[in-house]
């Protein structure tokens, strides 16, 4: 491997591990807010299970995210590197600010912005900027409805039994499941984004055959760097999360991360990139739903809501401007 | 008959399903209309319930 690639691959893992850093503590939010587990006991549950996500699915969204949004000639390194410069940059900002975005998002803008920023808007491939934009909507509205149905069953099943603190010790425990399927969810989907970047930049360089699946090199250090960064966790968005959105209870925690790893299970066998932020999102407002709509604080979810929709442009624009430095210097 | 706003938030949940079924690529639509049938369903037994309890201009 030379060292150009070396590099790019060291960038593409640091994207991973700022996802991990920026996302991951999503998956922890809910279990750290309803006191299920002690921070640094979420973090590391969060950790492993995103980790051993590449034992249970596939490489469906990592081959969608190497070609199916990008022309595939149009890739080489500085494309690449432009990026994932971008994306990191607004992962960063949005970090910094405290606003959970999709990094997930952030890296399609981004790929598209260098992409366009070389070969113009013929580089893009429309059908598989559809299917991502579609379930930019759809996927937290999934949420919502899995979340609210979720709940509203349990308590179907559950609202003749008296012993309130036995259900709530059980449903504490069920909560210690429903993190791990989450995690699961987020390590699947979000880690094989970055193999999809290195796929992608191991093709162009000749060192995989166009439609070659994913090395299993690739596959282990997708997953440890992303492990790593939830283990250094960002606690903004954890508060922003598990406590602003809505108040949760042990069983609303559940649901509202059983709806979100449904949806994330879906997805990832689908080979959709979602960002696991707005399905959890979704999941919490569907649950909050369930008591009453001014259960859920609007002005937070509003926010998270801006954030989504200036993701995609910011980050096209940041690594657009990324890459005119190779476009000057060639 | 007044609906209550989680009556009208499931509605509008469903309409912005039904609305993206043309955008929808063909191999997923029958996800997006289950949905649009999920929160159909809930948007009428809220509505029920809101008739049936006599108040739902709050929540």
């Amino acid at each position: 491997m030379s060292l150009g690639i070396a590099l790019i691959v060291g960038v593409a893992l640091t994207f991973d591990f700022f996802n991990g850093f920026h996302d991951a503590a999503n998956s922890i939010a809910t279990v750290v807010s309803t006191r299920v587990l002690s921070p640094r006991q979420a973090v590391v549950w969060a950790a492993f299970f995103n980790f051993a996500a590449f034992l249970v699915f596939g490489t469906a969204v990592a081959n969608t995210i190497a070609t199916d949004v990008v022309v595939q000639s149009v890739f080489d390194n500085a494309v690449i590197l432009a990026g994932l410069l971008g994306a990191i940059a607004w992962d960063m900002i949005t970090w910094w600010f405290g606003l959970p975005t999709s990094s997930s998002h952030a890296l399609v803008g981004a790929m598209s912005g260098a992409a366009v920023a070389k070969a113009g808007w013929g580089s893009l491939i429309a059908s598989g900027f559809q299917k991502i934009v579609v379930f930019i909507v759809l996927s937290p509205l999934l949420g919502v409805l899995l979340g609210f149905t979720i709940m509203v069953s349990v308590y179907w099943i559950f609202h003749r039994n008296r012993r309130v603190d036995r259900l709530n010790r059980g449903f504490r425990r069920m909560q210690l499941v429903s993190a791990a399927a989450f995690s699961l969810g987020h390590g699947a989907n979000d880690a094989q984004k970055t193999m999809g970047v290195v796929l992608a930049l191991l093709i162009a360089n000749g060192r995989l055959p166009v439609g070659a699946g994913v090395p299993l090199w690739v596959v282990l250090s997708a997953h440890t760097a992303i492990g790593l960064g939830t283990l250094f966790g960002g606690w903004r968005i954890v508060h922003t999360m598990g406590a602003r959105i809505t108040k949760l209870t042990p069983v609303g925690g559940m649901s509202a991360e059983l709806a979100a790893a449904v949806t994330l299970f879906f997805t990832a066998h689908a080979g959709i990139p979602v960002s696991t932020t707005h399905t959890i999102t979704g999941a919490i407002v569907g649950v909050g739903t369930t008591q009453r709509l001014t259960a859920v604080r609007w002005g937070i979810a509003g926010r998270v809501v801006w954030a989504w929709v200036l993701t995609i442009p910011c980050a096209f624009a940041l690594s657009y401007l990324a890459y005119l430095p190779f476009r000057i210097g060639r | 008959m007044k609906l209550s706003r989680r009556t009208w938030f499931f509605l509008g949940i469903a309409a912005v399903c039904a609305l993206m079924i043309p955008l929808t690529p063909r191999s997923f639509r029958l996800l997006n209309l289950g949905m649009v049938i999920l929160a159909t369903f809930w948007a009428v037994l809220l509505a029920i319930e809101s008739a049936t309890r006599g108040g739902g201009g709050h929540a």
